[in-house]
């Protein structure tokens, strides 16, 4: 019933469902998008709450661009066998658990940044001198006519009985004012004349005749306006032309802590059952560094290799026990019942080098779906073949999204978990079960619920 | 007719300055310390409006901005105006116009 409520809670606050994670099938891709979400993955009974700083490259106005940047991120999992519902619940404590701290740099092509530059010039100081060349026309004639003009007019008008002599007398000495820069100054006066309720209606009327007349009808100040309008296109194209060689690299670094709570079964104890079984919390670190390469922002590269202290847990079996005493008291009889799910004592801490490997392709379909597909490569040399033997894993997952909103609607995965069988080998030979390759693909199907609050679209 | 008056500052590591104009007209170019010029010139119908170009020279990365003054009035009443980074010529550009 919680897992039911929890998902319902989820889809009820799907409007704001954002999905920066690319997934594989079990794992998560190795290429560092930009991220603040907590999620809940249904499958993998797990919360993730991840936040980095690497946030997408943002072009100013004036041309210039920060390619370059040095971001952290901050990842916390954690992880519970028993069902994602329980991970809430204030009587259970999450088993297992993750913190990953991550620090990196990441720099954008400087040949895009070139580009940029120039096809910043091409366009927008191309405008500008045209701007600037036909403004000294424009100077040379239309702003005498327009000084003489509200010179005259206003003249006219302080003639008159009950004339607003401060206002006029502020409107002619500013259009013969030497140090003033420009003709917007005095448009916004009678801009602000015409609004005047206080001012009387000949004097209104005369700033609104001025205002149409000078600055409406005149074809220079016309074409003025159009050439304003040339830069500002200018502008808003150099914003979308820049995408064809754009490159972005980043590298980092990654350190995480982990921990796992776990029973072991040491045996019947003949004296008293209960102590049958011990707890045990295994902690470990994991350290390694990461590349990833983005071309276009179409194709990525993401590279990620990972010194990791585990445990053999994963080889391991479990098995569900239970205790049962009975306590006889008169003619009644009472039962104590005590579960546990313990693993047998073979615990061994291992050593690992992991590999991850992944090529993300990214596809738009009518600008409403974008789907990511990610071919990846799992490698975990294990440096004891004995206590964990090594394996590798291959497969191709496929997240796909609402464009748009940048949601994330689901993913499928096709993998061929431990590739070459070498778990299956380790066993004793009687014992292994080797299959051909078709019957050890698995396929999946993974959906994870994100609430996002402050992170823009990513897709 | 006006004085018209920028001040230029950017970070050391200047090449060279040259070509201001002021409504499209040569400027003077005063070199005050490493890090500031100013550029003058007198006598300028700035009552169609005022356009200022310039180029600096140096490598990436310089900071590099001006004010600029009609007679006593500074006029770019929303902060200094930077320059541009002009990649082809290695140099910085100022392209600034009011009307």
């Amino acid at each position: 019933m919680r897992r039911f409520l929890l998902i319902t809670t989820a889809l009820v606050y799907s409007h704001c469902i954002l999905a920066q994670d690319v997934k594989t099938g079990e794992d998560e891709s190795t290429v560092v998008l930009d991220n603040l979400n907590l999620g809940i993955d249904a499958g993998d009974a797990s919360v993730t709450f991840k936040v980095n700083s690497l946030s997408l490259d943002k072009k100013e106005k004036n041309g210039s661009y920060k390619g370059k940047k040095l971001f952290w991120g901050l990842t916390a999992e954690g992880k519970n066998n028993e069902g994602v519902a329980s991970i809430f619940s204030s009587s259970q404590i999450v088993p297992a658990s993750r913190v990953t701290g991550m620090l990196g740099f990441s720099w954008v092509d400087d040949v895009y940044v070139d580009s940029l530059a120039t096809v910043y010039e091409t366009n927008v100081f191309e405008a500008d001198d045209k701007y600037n060349k036909e403004f000294k026309l424009l100077t040379a004639t239309l702003v005498v006519e327009i000084e003489t003009i509200i010179s005259d007019s206003v003249d006219a008008l302080i003639g008159r009985e009950n004339a607003n002599l401060g206002a006029l007398n502020k409107l002619k000495s500013l259009a013969t004012d030497d140090n003033r820069v420009g003709l917007s100054p005095v448009e916004k006066l009678l801009k602000e004349m015409v609004e005047d309720t206080s001012l009387d209606n000949s004097t209104r009327l005369l700033s609104a005749q001025l205002l149409k007349s000078l600055f409406t009808r005149n074809p220079e100040y016309k074409r003025f306006m159009e050439l304003d309008k040339l830069k500002k296109k200018a502008i808003s194209d150099y914003d979308v032309k820049v995408g064809e060689n754009y490159g972005r690299s980043t590298f980092f670094i990654h350190y995480s802590n982990s921990a796992v709570s776990y029973n072991t079964f040491l045996g019947w104890d003949s004296t008293n059952l209960a102590n049958s079984f011990k707890s045990n919390t295994f902690r470990g670190i994991s350290m390694g560094i990461g590349f990833n390469r983005d071309w276009k922002g179409k194709n990525f590269l993401g590279f990620k290799y990972t010194y990791e202290e585990t445990n053999n847990l994963a080889a391991l079996r479990t098995t569900d026990y239970v205790v049962r005493t009975n306590n006889v008291a008169a003619n009644q009889t009472g039962t104590t019942e005590i579960k546990k799910t313990a693993y047998p004592n073979q615990f061994q801490n291992v050593f690992l080098h992991n590999i991850d490997l992944d090529v993300l392709q990214k596809f738009d379909f009518d600008d409403k779906y974008r789907v990511l597909v990610d071919y990846y490569v799992r490698i975990n040399a294990s440096t004891d073949n004995e206590k964990l033997p090594s394996f590798a894993t291959v497969g191709v997952s496929s997240s796909f999204y609402n464009a748009k909103k940048g949601r994330f609607i689901g993913g499928v995965y096709v993998e061929v978990p431990d590739l070459n069988q070498d778990i299956e080998r380790s066993k004793p030979r009687d014992q292994q079960e080797l299959e051909p390759l078709y019957r050890r693909l698995s396929f999946g199907i993974y959906t994870k619920f994100s609430f996002t609050g402050l992170s823009d679209d990513l897709l | 007719m006006a004085d018209v008056k920028c001040i230029v500052t950017h970070s050391a590591g200047i090449e060279r300055l040259g070509e201001f104009e002021i409504n499209e007209m040569d400027a003077v170019e005063t070199r005050i310390n490493d890090t500031e010029i100013h550029v003058t010139r007198k006598r300028v119908s700035v009552s169609g409006g005022l356009s200022v170009v310039g180029l600096l020279f140096g490598p990436r990365g310089l900071d590099c901005k001006m004010d600029v003054f009609v007679g006593p009035n500074k006029i770019n009443e929303d902060g200094p105006i930077k320059a541009d980074y002009k990649s082809r010529a290695e140099c910085y550009l100022f392209n600034w116009s009011k009307r």
